[in-house]
This record gives C-alpha cells, structure tokens and sequence, in this order.
C-alpha cells in the first residue's frame, strides 16, 4: 500500500515537472479545436483535394489526347489545364501533413528549378524511375512546364517533339508518366483524407507539438516562409545576396514566363484563407486561427491581432498585384518591388511567428538560424 | 498509523516536488537581501580563475569577437551624425543608414570597420530581443517606428526651422550657453531621443534581455556545445562564449575603448560612457568595477562551465546596467528642472531630452528578481506622455511633473531621487 502511494506521488512529481518537449498531456482551453479541425478538413483540405484531383484527370485526358494525335490547339488546351492545377497546387501545398507527408507530396510535385538536362537525358534514355528521389527536380508541374513549354522555341516546333522527332515516342511517355504521376500521388492522398485519416486528424484535437491544430500551423507558416517568401521571391532576387546575384532562371514557371505573379497570388491567399477559415471556393468561413484569436481576444499594437495579420496578407496581395506577370524578365529591370514583396510576406510571417503562435500557445517546430 | 505515513509520504512527495520544480533561473543566492537574487559582484562565490582583465584565449589565441557589435555602435554615431541640422540628408538616407543592407553606401565608413560592406545594421537590433519580442513582432515594430519617426520629424520639422527661434509649439534653435539645440514644438531634440532612447531599445534590450537573457542562456544547444568546447565553423570560440562576447561588445565595443581594461569612455556615446558617468556620482561609486568585474566573472564562469556563477554574474549585470538608467533618467530630469528654475531653456531642454531618451529606454531594463523590466512599456509611455502633454518641456517650469516622474521612477530602483539628481 505505502509502495502504491509513493509511486504515486512520484508520478505526481513526473507530471508537475515535465518541460515543453517531453511527452505532453491534451491540455485543452475554451475554444473547440475539434470544430476548428473538422472546418479545416471537410471545408478547406478535402475539397482542395477534391479540385486538385478532378482538375489532374482533365489534364490526364487532355494529354492522353495530345499524346495520340499532337497538335497546337491541343497543346495550348493541355496548357490551359496545367495551370489550373498549378494554381489549385498552391493551397494543396500547404498541406503538408498525414500521407502528403510521408509521401514527400510537395517535393515531388513542385521542386523548381527544374533539372531540365536530367529530363533529357530521361527521355533520351528511356530508362527512369521517377519514384527515386534523384528525380525529384525531374517532374512534377516544373516538368510539365518545360514539356509544353520549353522544349522548343515555338509552338510548333514543340508539337514537333511530340509527332516528328526520332525521340517523340519518348517524349510522349515522359509526358505521360509526369501527368500520371502527379495524379497517382495526388490521389492516394486524397484517398488517405477520405479514409481513416480526417478522422485521425480530427481527433488530434490537444494542444501539443504532435497535435493536429499545432502541426497545421506550422504547416501553414512553413509554406508561406520558404515556399511563398523564399522560393518564389526570395532566391531569385538573391534577397540576401552581397551583394545580389539575381536567378531569374529560378523563378517559378519558368517557360510559361507570364504565370510567376498569378501562381504568387494564389499562393499568398491560399494562406490567408487558411487562416481565415474560408471554405474552399466559396466565400463562407467557419472555425480558424482568426475565429480562435477572436474568442481569445488576443490583440497588437491596440488592434486585433486578427486584423493586424489580415492586414498584412492584403498589403502583401496588394504589393504582389505591383509586379509583372513575367518574374524572369520583372526582376531583372526592376529588383526592388520584389523585394519590397517580399518583405511585406516576411512581416505576415514575423507577426504569425511571434504573436499568433504565442498567443495560441503553439510552438514553433522549425526555426531559422539566428541572424549573427 | 498507516494513514500518517501515507500523509507523511505525500507530504514528502510534496517537498520533493516544489524544491525539484524550482525555477533554476535565479536561485543559489547566498546573503544579498531576502530574495536570493545576488546583485553584488563581491558576492558571487567561484572556485576558479578570473582574469584581471577581458582576456580570454584558446591555444594562445584570443577567443573574444564582438565586431559586429562595434560596427552597430559605430554605424548609430554615424546615423546621430545625419541628425545635424547641416547635414544635407533626406529622410530616406538617414532611414537607407538606419537599415543599412551590404554594399550600400550609408556611411562615411572611415576607418577600418567595413560599416558599408556589413550586413549588420542598427534598426533590426531596436527592441528585438529574444525574451521580450520573441514573442511579439508588433511591438517590436511599434519601437523600431518611433525610432524612425524620430529620423523623418527632425528632417521634416526641425531642419527646416533651423533658423527660427524655437518658441512654443514651434520647433526652431535655441541658445545653450554657447552652444545651440534644435528642438521641436515641445523642446525635445530628436537626435538626444534617439541617441538615449537607443542606449535602451538597442544595447540594454540586447544585453539583458537577448545575449544574457534566458532564452540564450539556458538554450540546451548551445550549452551542449560549450561543454563539448565545439568552437564554430572557423573560429576560436563556442556559440556561447561569443554570445557572451557580443553582449560585452554592446557596452564596451566602441573601437576608441580599451575593452581589455576599460576604464575612460573615450569616444563612446553610448551606455559606456554613461556608466562612468553614474561612476563619479559618489553615491554609485564603484558601479563601473562592478559590471565590468560581473561581465569577467560571467566570462571566466561560461570558460569553466559553471552556469551557477554565470547566472549570479548575470544578475548582477540586470541590477548594475538597469540602474544606470534608472539613475541617468532621474538624474537628467532634475537637472532640467534646475535649469528651467534659473530660466535656462537651452540648457533645460537639453538635459531634458537626454532624460526623455533615458526614460525611454527604462522599459528595456531587467529587474533581477521579476525578470521583468523595472517599468514596463505602458508605464514608460505614460510618464512620456507627463513629459509631452500641451506644449511639452515648456510647460515643466514649476518643476512638479518632473518630480512627480522622477520619484516614480526611484521608487522602482533602491536609489532615491536626491541620489541621483547631483
């Protein structure tokens, strides 16, 4: 019996004392996660999925159609409906999390800048294998792009690669094994969501490291950080450059050229939605980040930290509209709005960072060097 | 019989538990108070060497590196050079220098400290520590504006009234014995705002609470690493001993400094010299050895690997630092009543713009024993506001304000009013 008691006020002791880190309870405060995660999935994650998934089988079909008899007009259909799914891609990135993580999802369908010579040099040989991760920057969207954009000078001449070339048949099996791919990935995630997994996200409604609201979070901050700030602004302007040596041969979309501002775009809203809560497409919102702010009512500077951080995504949009719809040549005349957008993502960033993931009591689970 | 020693056992439990959890930032106080929080540098308890001076090394060479922090002194003397009503610079420049990005040509950059080619700058240091706007970027920003509004006010108000004379209300010169001040409608000068202000946001704040504050000093990485002596890709020193360094650097890091002994302020503007300052105050005597001693036991304790002693070292360094503010603050604001009682504007606003600065900064102090500041912003932001209601200095003549501020401010430290004022 005393042997009982000891041991348990030795596991009193164990609980009173465990740090941040260590194994964590399911503290819970007044504000309904399950609500807030069950928003995320069926209004804003699954259906994303649900678009990124249906608008993949329309490029499916529309390659498979260009594939059996090439043409300019099908071409320039097949482009049409790659940059659709490159937009939806954007809110699909954020994602990162349950089977799109194990998978490596965002790796492999969005790695730029794209190795174009390994693409080459796997169309010539016809012997690939693009489940290695060594092909990572040989596929995805960045390699669609090159396929239906930038194999060729002209129009023409790239219908060519696909009909007259030695190689065609080997231009059109890589084709075709991107596109399938991107969507055989896509769909076992969508799939996993359908599945068990909303429910396993759903439940993980505690607050801790491993909790689903916490992981989303941190997700959603990551993406904006070295997807939206980094990849598509940052590198290419060479932002911490001393002095600068621009890339514009790292932007995105590289061989579209025109689609770099409207794929930021969607890439910064897709974040705000998040955040707000807005369903996928619609304008309705429900449980979020901002509605769980509010219910605290955590404010900045004498403002709504809600507002504050709205705030910032539109000044952010509104920089973004500034800049051209070609990145490659934009920030090669005019570096410094693109850098000025950049900083205006950096300070959504700052403020989700220090104020927000404070206030909701989440830690940060990645973290950039410290500066000097 | 059973049932007490059940209750016995729990009651055990309980003792364990509460001295176990103890917070282990400040404890192992020996004797200064009640609170255990030592705040005396002759009390701190050690069993291995200190130098005599800033001195440390690794196989024969140094292991002391602050040059990054002697270039964001240098480049804030160069920024408070642009605030001269002769200067000739734009809003935008002085800002360009404020924020300076490498290879930009903000500076005059004599010398050899390379102020135009770092990629350091003043602005992202202003109230950005990690314990207390880690958690905060929209106060921290708030800061780092006020600082910038200082830059456009002066470009803006007072430059182009250089040749008025400053009268109520509106800004113009005004005669300080031999020397003339700019200041604006309510008699403050920018460039004592910034300069004073800046001894707080920028050197206080990085001191107490970025390079000695808690989330560094207990950071598990990096105290992995010292005890490891895993020294940083190409250098002669752990991240910890530097970030040691580079706090030391903030006060003792002007270039014209003897940082090995300092004794005399030379060239420096900034909290260094203020130190000595409260130094020849014989109610403080002795500050300058004890901070300057702290920083060398704090050295000496991270070379070692005793982070008991750090932490005693690093007490000390809150309650000194913090109390030079403390003391400059109330000292500043006394002086100016002396002064606006003899009907000397010039000399009045002066030292009242100094205190402004001081008082300022008051918000990014370390109270050891809270480990918070010893006024908090709002509190800080409401005696600002005492100092620039209606038309600001010139309304201070009867002196009651800035008593009434003064005494607020030494009720928060262990020094009256009186012994700070002379």
């Amino acid at each position: 019996m005393k042997h009982v008691i000891y041991t348990l006020v030795l596991v009193v002791f164990l609980v009173s004392c465990k740090t941040e880190g260590a194994m964590e309870d399911c503290t819970k405060d007044s504000f309904d996660r399950g609500a807030l995660l069950t928003n995320w999935a069926d209004n804003i994650i699954i259906p994303s999925y649900d678009l990124y998934v249906s608008e993949l089988m329309d490029l499916e079909a529309t390659s498979n159609a260009f594939i059996a008899s090439p043409d300019i007009q099908k071409l320039e259909t097949l482009r049409a409906d790659w940059l659709a799914v490159y937009t939806t891609w954007q809110n699909v990135s954020i994602y990162e999390i349950g089977q799109a993580e194990i998978s490596r999802l965002r790796d492999y369908t969005n790695t730029y800048p794209l190795e174009a010579t390994l693409v080459e040099s796997n169309i010539s040989s016809g012997n690939y294998n693009l489940e290695l991760s060594t092909n990572i920057a040989a596929q995805g969207l960045p390699a669609l792009d090159y396929l239906l954009n930038g194999i060729a000078a002209t129009d023409a001449d790239i219908v060519v690669k696909y009909s007259s070339d030695p190689n065609a048949t080997n231009y059109k099996a890589y084709l075709s094994d991107v596109v399938s791919r991107l969507k055989s990935m896509a769909i076992s995630v969508q799939t996993d969501w359908k599945g068990t997994y909303r429910g396993i996200f759903i439940a993980n409604d505690c607050s801790s490291s491993t909790a689903s609201v916490d992981k989303l979070t941190n997700d959603m901050i990551f993406n904006l950080e070295k997807v939206t700030r980094a990849a598509k602004i940052g590198i290419p302007i060479d932002f911490f450059g001393q002095p600068p040596m621009i890339a514009p041969e790292k932007v995105e979309a590289l061989y579209k050229q025109n689609v770099s501002k409207e794929l930021l775009i969607a890439s910064i809203k897709a974040s705000q939605d998040l955040f707000n809560g807005k369903f996928f497409n619609t304008e309705e919102e429900g449980e979020s980040l901002k509605s769980y702010l509010d219910e605290l009512q955590i404010e900045a500077g004498g403002k709504l930290l809600s507002v504050v951080i709205n705030d910032r995504y539109d000044a952010a949009i509104a920089q973004a509209e500034t800049l051209d719809d070609d990145f490659y040549m934009g920030i090669q005349s005019d570096r410094t709005k693109y850098k000025i957008t950049r900083d205006r993502i950096h300070s959504i960033i700052e403020v989700l960072k220090t104020n927000m993931i404070s206030a909701l009591g989440i830690k940060a689970d990645y973290n950039d060097s410290d500066g000097d | 019989m059973q049932k007490n020693l059940i209750k016995a056992g729990i009651l055990a439990g309980m003792v364990l538990l509460f001295t176990a959890c103890k917070d282990d930032g400040n404890d192992l106080g020996d004797g200064n108070g009640d609170t255990g929080v030592i705040t005396n540098v002759n009390d701190i308890e050690y069993d291995f060497n200190v130098p005599s001076t800033y001195v440390f090394e690794r196989n024969n060479e140094t292991t002391v590196s602050f040059s990054g922090q002697s270039q964001r002194l240098a480049m804030n003397k160069e920024i408070l050079s642009y605030f001269s009503v002769t200067s000739g610079k734009t809003t935008a420049e002085i800002e360009a220098a404020f924020a300076h990005e490498a290879g930009n040509n903000d500076f005059i950059d004599a010398g050899s400290l390379g102020l135009n080619a770092s990629s350091k700058n003043v602005k992202s240091k202003i109230a950005a520590s990690d314990d207390l706007f880690g958690s905060d970027a929209v106060a921290k920003e708030a800061i780092q504006a006020v600082f910038s509004a200082y830059i456009a006010s002066q470009v803006a108000d007072v430059v182009p009234n250089k040749d008025n004379t400053a009268t109520e209300g509106n800004a113009g010169m005004i005669a300080d014995g031999s020397s003339t001040r700019y200041v604006n409608g309510k008699g403050l000068e920018y460039n004592q705002a910034f300069a004073k202000g800046s001894i707080g946001a920028l050197i206080v704040d990085q001191v107490l609470n970025n390079y000695l504050g808690t989330t560094r000093i207990n950071n598990e990485d990096y105290i992995s690493k010292n005890d490891a002596e895993t020294l940083e890709e190409g250098k002669n020193y752990t991240k910890y001993e530097h970030h040691y360094d580079e706090a030391f650097g903030y006060v003792y890091g002007d270039p014209s400094v003897d940082f090995e002994s300092p004794i005399s302020y030379e060239s420096d503007s900034f909290l260094f010299k203020y130190i000595t300052r409260v130094e020849s105050d014989t109610d403080f005597s002795g500050i300058q050895e004890q901070i300057f001693k702290a920083f060398r036991i704090g050295r000496a304790a991270v070379v070692a690997q005793d982070y008991d002693v750090l932490k005693d070292a690093v007490t000390v360094l809150q309650y000194q630092i913090s109390k030079v503010i403390g003391v400059r603050a109330v000292y500043y604001l006394q002086a100016g009543k002396n002064a606006l009682a003899a009907q000397d504007f010039g000399g009045a606003f002066h030292d009242l713009s100094e205190g402004y600065g001081f008082v300022y900064s008051l918000q990014f102090t370390r109270n050891p024993e809270t480990d918070a500041p010893y006024l908090s912003a709002s509190e800080v932001n409401s005696l600002i506001a005492k100092l620039e209601a209606g038309n600001g200095f010139w309304d201070l003549t009867d002196g009651t304000v800035l008593d009434e501020v003064s005494d607020t401010i030494s009720a928060k430290f262990d020094f009256t009013t009186a012994q700070a004022a002379d």
